[in-house]
């Protein structure tokens, strides 16, 4: 259970993450105007700034329509891409979550200004993900596995029942 | 007896068990056909096995002891149920998750659980019906004799176990007293035919009921569980997350999952993003704060929604919140955990909404509409055309209806269904704002008015200040849409299928999450 609710905080945005967000943008989202920061990020073509907007109001579909190739400076790749692996472990694909933790990988290998801490710190964000992705395919494997003990044991026992009635029937 | 005791076990274990297993898997109406179906197969079973029985000699004794043993199943039961249902549901599903496992789970759990009391009672009326046969009671007679012994002992089992021993004494000794009245007539039988030993074993029946373990619900690690019931309707309780994570509280039903009724934090006012309950607030603010606002809250819970109004609301508004809940024992939590305030004579605890509304008059302000049962399914007559008219001629000339109704976004069958409705009864277009971070849609509909929030391009175009941080996210494409009646099914009180309708929302939410 921990790591369920690890993952909520990563998701609701509690745990700390470098902002690398434009501050007219941040600014605009913190004061609930989203139209405006729409456009702006519209405007200024910052993928990492329209992914914010798109994450902070729940859409996170549209986060992760959005390619990493407009956006310029690790640190904002990498708010990008920690976003878009939030995105796709919400949404729960977990195909397009293998491929967002990998370009997050990806990011944080090609990011050469990162100070030493800011890197461990991001190493640490995409094991955390990596992490809950993990944690998500088991889930979804464990309910496959639980489905099919299910249908089994039903079958066996109604087979069980009906076998005892007819058997009874017939011999009566 | 025997035959009054087998009816009267069979409803007690028939209505306890969907409650007993309703932790894992909720009380749905899928639940509900697993365990009538397992039922149903076993007493199939148990009459014919009887009938056979009933040919040997013995019958007094056979029947004692198939009451004792009975009683001695039933008594385990409660300690059974978790291992069983655990066994077919993983831990840390999500109630998206839980779909495909709830029917097979709840089949499979009902199987191992209940299909080998259920055989035991129906062995019961085959024999005695040949017994009464044996003292010169001819067949029909016998057979008629028996079979409405044992349709009152069924009566005092749906009425003793569901109105009284549930709500009253819980579930742990619902099913103690129903093993230790199996027993104890296991016992008379016994004695009647001098069979010590069956005596005997009758006699560890009640004791073995009283050291099986007790049906209680285990909180997720580092949240505190403050408080938990059995009420006529579910299994009820609050409870409170890590100081970590906030401290806030959850009043949660059944099984729960990542679900719950009512939230609670410790200040009242606005909730974090997320909560569709801050939504409740916006019409006032689109009014203009006025100074007076009269609200009418079908499925009050724990009280949230009104905790919002509360905290929101301009001191110089004299603010009137009524509240309808169901369950009374959700209103004693919320009074007891979640700092509800309402006077008592602004709540009716324990009434239906829908016959509340007709009782309550009209002239409301506001109708929020937040009523649910077995997690996800809004009740059938809850949602009709009839309903939402007679919402409307509640509402003042002008005045609102606002409905959460969960679903993923603008094309959820469930979604759609519900806001063709609101149009059809209230004759113009509704309106529909996703809530942000979550899987709920707050629908809009005014009597006799315009809604201040959708213009033709779908967004929001009236923003107070004081809301703009609930509606900010409304501003983009996406988070809101406009329902006609052609949006969706419209449901009517004759067919108003809501819980195919949601399961098929859930479905479609599965399905959309698999495209790459």
């Amino acid at each position: 259970m921990g790591a369920r609710w690890f993952l909520a905080l990563l998701l609701s945005g509690s745990l700390s993450v470098p902002n690398a967000q434009s501050a007219d943008v941040s600014s605009l989202l913190e004061r609930g105007h989203f139209a405006d920061a729409l456009a702006r990020a519209v405007h200024s073509g910052d993928t990492a700034d329209l992914g914010e907007v798109w994450f902070r109001a729940g859409l996170f579909e549209r986060v992760l329509e959005l390619g990493p190739e407009s956006i310029e400076g690790a640190s904002n790749r990498l708010v990008f891409a920690h976003r878009q692996a939030a995105a796709a472990l919400r949404v729960g694909s977990n195909d397009v979550t293998r491929a967002r933790i990998d370009v997050l990988t990806s990011e944080l290998e090609q990011a050469t200004s990162l100070s030493p801490s800011e890197r461990a710190a991001w190493q640490s964000e995409v094991a955390s993900f990596r992490d809950a992705w993990t944690q998500q395919v088991e889930l979804e494997a464990l309910v496959e596995k639980s489905e099919g003990r299910a249908r089994l044991t039903s079958l066996a026992l109604v087979l069980t029942a009906l076998g005892l009635g007819v058997g009874a029937a017939v011999r009566g | 007896m025997a035959a009054a005791l087998a009816g009267f076990g069979t409803m007690a274990v028939e209505l306890s068990a969907v409650r007993l297993i309703a932790p894992w898997f909720g009380t749905s109406q899928t639940v509900w056909t697993q365990v009538i179906a397992v039922v149903l197969l076993g007493l199939s079973v148990g009459y014919v096995l009887g009938g056979r029985l009933g040919q040997r000699p013995g019958i007094p004794r056979r029947l004692a002891v198939t009451l004792v043993v009975s009683g001695l199943v039933t008594a385990v039961l409660p300690s059974l149920a978790e291992p069983v249902s655990r066994w077919f549901v993983p831990e840390g599903l999500t109630l998206a998750d839980s779909l495909d496992i709830l029917g097979w789970g709840s089949l499979a759990s009902s199987l191992v659980l209940f299909l080998v009391p259920s055989i035991l009672f129906g062995t019961v009326a085959p024999q005695v019906v040949e017994e009464l046969s044996r003292r010169g009671l001819d067949a029909a007679r016998a057979g008629g004799f028996v079979l409405a012994v044992g349709t009152v002992g069924s009566f005092l089992g749906v009425y003793g176990t569901s109105e009284w021993a549930i709500p009253v004494l819980g579930l742990a000794w619902t099913f103690r007293v129903a093993a230790s009245s199996l027993a104890l007539g296991g016992l008379v039988v016994a004695l009647g035919q001098r069979a010590i030993g069956v005596s005997a074993a009758a006699l560890v029946v009640p004791l073995a009921a009283v050291l099986a373990g007790p049906v209680s619900y285990t909180a997720p690690e580092g949240w505190s569980l403050l408080d938990e019931a059995q009420s006529t309707y579910q299994n009820v309780r609050v409870v409170e997350a890590p100081a970590e994570l906030g401290g806030f509280r959850q009043l949660q039903v059944n099984e729960s999952y990542d679900s719950y009724q009512s939230v609670w934090y410790p200040e009242p006012g606005w909730l974090p993003a997320g909560y569709y309950y801050n939504d409740v607030a916006l019409p006032y603010f689109w009014e203009g704060e006025p100074t007076t606002w009269r609200v009418l809250i079908l499925g009050l819970g724990g009280g949230t929604a009104a905790r919002v109004l509360e905290g929101v609301v301009n001191e110089s508004t004299k603010l009137d919140v009524h509240g309808v809940e169901l369950d009374p024992k959700v209103v004693e939590f919320a009074r007891r955990h979640l700092d509800l305030k309402l006077a008592a004579e602004n709540v009716r605890a324990g009434e239906d909404a829908r016959l509340a509304l007709r009782s309550l008059g009209g002239d409301w302000d506001m109708i929020y509409l937040d009523c649910y049962a077995n997690q996800i399914e809004i009740p059938p007559h809850l949602a009709t055309v009839e309903f939402f008219s007679e919402i409307r001629r509640a509402l003042r000339a002008g005045g609102w209806l606002v409905a959460n109704v969960g679903g993923f976004d603008e094309h959820d069958p469930i979604v759609c269904s519900i806001g063709a409705t609101l149009a059809t009864a209230f004759e113009r277009e509704c309106a529909g704002l996703r809530v942000a971070k979550a899987r709920n849609w707050t629908l809009l509909a005014r009597r006799d008015a315009e809604l201040p929030v959708v213009h033709a391009a779908g967004r929001v175009d009236q923003v107070p200040e004081a809301v703009r941080h609930v509606l900010g996210p409304r501003e983009l494409e996406g988070m809101v849409a406009s329902f006609g009646p052609d949006a969706g099914r419209v449901l009517v009180d004759h067919f108003a299928p809501t819980e195919r309708l949601q399961r098929d929302s859930l479905a479609y939410a599965r399905a959309r999450r698999q495209e790459p």
